[in-house]
């Protein structure tokens, strides 16, 4: 079981390196091109992801499969309809591009352009929730940088957590963070952590008793 | 049904809900406060402290301090001019102007008073709402209920709004993921990769938490400034009196409140909806029947007063369809439905009959939930407004470990802190790239239901239940939901087309 876990944590590890890192990079070049290529690939990996689930279904005995292969087919359609429905967006995007401002349409990039482009970009989502605008502007707008930063602080905690357990995790990670990240004093950061962990501590082991992540060791 | 009323009442009143509820309440007022932490998001994150609650107790904390989050959200709306909440966007138009003008202690005196009244409308509909729904509930076989959680994913995909292909998608997707583990009827394992862990499916609780609370970390460590920056220049002593004179004008316009509360409760009712949409039709209701309409936006306390009793009222609205049909009407009670399940509670029936003084308890704590927290409003105002000012990094390390601990304490094993990470990537590609997650979330809570009632419709009617008259009104509804949408966007574009120098960049 243990081997199959530590399995477990390195490729989820990966993929959320992979999933949450691949915005960054793009972001800056083109920002309004970028939604359309995302929903072309998502929809292709959800595609691909209900396709394999209705193969997988086949082999099933009809009461186990019947649901899955309604929800799986329909998914696979509705998916198929999206991908070809944002590649036209696409392309009917750069022709429109291409054909309205010929004057900031040529792929080079030309300085003052995107300072413009930012404000559309979240003025086209700007119908949704108010929390949600809130959030999707910062995670449009978040550079590279900041990006790798919080995704690196994440894996570690994570990591952390799996190696070392919940009670090590917590003040060293608070110290960690609150000194490199946050900027905060040493003392601060020391009673914050001290604090969190005692209160951890008695609500989880003393008052609760509920099972926290014991790390590695203390298996 | 007037004894299990009484029943629900003195079941609260026992130390330990009561407790439990004074504690939801708290975190409920903070959370409402905080803006960027969500009703939804703490929902999510408490859930797993439920597990060994009995029902009662398990809603007294959850709803304490689910309805509180709409009351205190309009706390800082009022005074920054951030909503606390989504759902209190609308308080901000007038609340805010007030503010400005030195009269923030009559706005707030006058939100909080029509959030209590609003909530309390709410109750009542909901209490009265119950002999009502009963038989209907009771003359509904499988199929009615299958057709029924279709449409409950019907409307929260129509109402993702431009996206409805996405929507679909992610609804599917959520289905999909219901189905991973063994299958109900002959132990098929689905889906499992010959994984134990995957034998019971997939748990909601880290996956909630991860959908909503992961991408709520990630967006404070991003941005690394406080939850709320003061831009308007306010500061939290803004002028805090005249809260006397907001009461009376919320009595004063005591009409205005009955009709705010009931566009809420019947916005509610529909799933899908939810609380933004609420929130405007009551403003825009108020303002509609002010005699001083041009004031709205500017200040007006009937604006202010509509969007108090509005998002209260609309919380008891949504439990209607939660608790009779387990269908949730948005995130946060998709949230609250899966806290039914843990607690061994099913909605529907057993709700409405052996259970009904457990649905009567929850009426009450909605209620008084509501006056404890706008009592206690009027009394810790002032240093509550400071909270806002707390940076993010500061709670940074906090709700990571509240991430992590919510996930594992789903199961006690590290496979549910993984499942919460692959959630919080999904939620986090989904905002990024604006796909929607509540069609998702609510596929996933609603996927084995839909496939129980889908097979007991097939085993007791063959093919034939698709022709019942209600299957088919239901569906009736269900392809208007979301050919209606398309029309509409249809013909607005057709419009914008006939005048293409106004509107280039729609497309």
């Amino acid at each position: 079981m243990s081997a199959a876990e530590s399995r477990h944590t390195t490729s989820p590890a990966r993929t959320e390196e992979i999933g949450m890192a691949d915005p960054a990079p793009q972001a800056p070049s083109r920002r309004s091109s970028t939604g359309a290529v995302a929903d072309v690939v998502l929809g292709l990996l959800l595609l691909a992801l209900f396709g394999w689930a209705f193969l997988e279904a086949a082999d099933w005995s009809f009461k186990a499969a019947i649901f899955p292969r309604i929800v799986t087919g329909l998914g696979f359609s509705v998916a198929f309809l999206q991908v070809v429905q944002s590649l036209l967006r696409l392309a009917g995007g750069r022709r429109a591009a291409g054909a309205r401002t010929p004057v900031t349409s040529p792929a080079g990039p030309i300085e003052p352009v995107p300072a413009e482009s930012v404000p559309q970009a979240a003025g086209t989502t700007a119908e949704d929730d108010a929390n949600e605008d809130d959030v999707e502007y910062v995670f449009q707008t978040a550079g590279a940088r900041r990006w790798t930063e919080a995704i690196a602080w994440v894996t570690g905690f994570f990591v952390l957590l799996y190696v070392a357990g919940l009670f090590v995790t917590a003040p060293l990670f608070s110290v960690l963070y609150l000194r490199f990240a946050g900027k905060r004093s040493w003392t601060f950061c020391a009673i914050y952590a001290v604090t969190i962990g005692a209160v951890l501590y008695a609500a989880f082991e003393l008052a609760l008793g509920i099972p926290v992540p014991p790390g590695l060791f203390l298996d | 049904m007037l004894s299990e009323a009484i029943s629900g009442l003195t079941q609260v009143f026992q130390p330990l809900p009561l407790a439990l509820m004074l504690l939801g309440v708290a975190i409920g007022f903070l959370v409402g406060i905080l803006p960027g932490l969500g009703g939804a998001v703490t929902l999510a994150l408490m859930l797993p402290f439920t597990f060994d609650m009995q029902p009662v107790e398990a809603f007294a904390f959850l709803l304490g301090m689910w309805v509180v989050t709409s009351t205190t959200g309009d706390i800082t709306s009022v005074l920054f001019g951030v909503p606390g909440e989504a759902t209190s966007a609308a308080t901000v138009l007038d609340g805010h102007p007030m503010t400005k003008r030195g009269e923030g202690g009559r706005a707030l005196g006058a939100v909080l008073f029509s959030s209590a009244l609003g909530a309390v409308f709410g109750a009542l509909v909901l209490a009265l709402a119950i002999p009502v729904i009963r038989p209907v509930v009771l003359a509904f076989a499988p199929p009615e209920f299958f057709a029924l959680t279709m449409l409950g994913l019907t409307f929260v995909v129509a109402l993702s709004g431009k996206h409805l292909l996405k929507g679909f998608i992610m609804a599917a997707f959520g289905l999909l993921i219901a189905l991973v583990g063994l299958d109900p009827q002959e132990g098929t394992q689905r889906y499992t990769f010959e994984q134990l862990y995957l034998w019971d499916g997939i748990g909601i609780v880290p996956l909630v938490v991860g959908l909503f609370g992961g991408a709520e970390v990630l967006q404070l460590m991003l941005s690394k400034r406080s939850i709320a920056s003061a831009d308007g220049g306010a500061t939290p002593e803004a002028s805090l009196s005249g809260v006397g004179q907001g009461i009376r004008d919320v009595l004063r316009h005591w009409p205005l409140v009955i009709r705010s509360s009931a566009i809420g409760t019947g916005v509610g009712i529909v799933p899908g909806l939810g609380g933004s949409v609420a929130q405007f039709m009551a403003y825009g209701a108020a303002q509609q029947s002010s005699k001083t309409p041009e004031m709205f936006g500017k200040g007006a306390v009937e604006g202010v007063i509509a969007s108090g009793a509005v998002n209260n009222a609309k919380d008891s609205g949504s439990l209607i369809p939660t608790i009779g049909f387990g269908i949730p009407g948005g995130a946060g009670s998709a949230v609250l439905l899966s806290a039914f399940l843990i607690v061994g509670l099913n909605p529907g029936e057993e709700m409405l009959t052996t259970s009904l003084d457990v649905t009567f308890s929850m009426i009450w704590v909605t209620v008084l939930a509501n006056f404890i927290a706008v009592a206690a409003a009027f009394f810790v105002l002032k240093p509550l407004t400071r909270l806002t000012f707390i940076s993010g990094p500061l709670l940074v390390p906090f709700l990571l470990l509240l991430l992590a601990l919510g996930a594992y304490t789903a199961s006690n094993s590290f496979a549910d802190v993984l499942v919460m990470i692959v959630a919080a990537i999904v939620g986090v590609v989904c905002i990024r790239y604006d796909w929607p997650r509540v069609p998702f979330l609510l596929a996933v809570v609603l996927g084995s239901l839909a496939e129980r009632y889908l097979f007991l419709s097939y085993s007791l009617f063959g093919w034939d239940w698709l022709t019942r008259p209600i299957v088919l009104g239901i569906g009736a509804v269900m392809l208007l939901a979301i050919v209606g949408p398309v029309v509409r966007r249809a013909r607005a574009r057709s419009r914008a087309e006939k005048r293409p120098e106004q509107s280039g960049v729609s497309a």
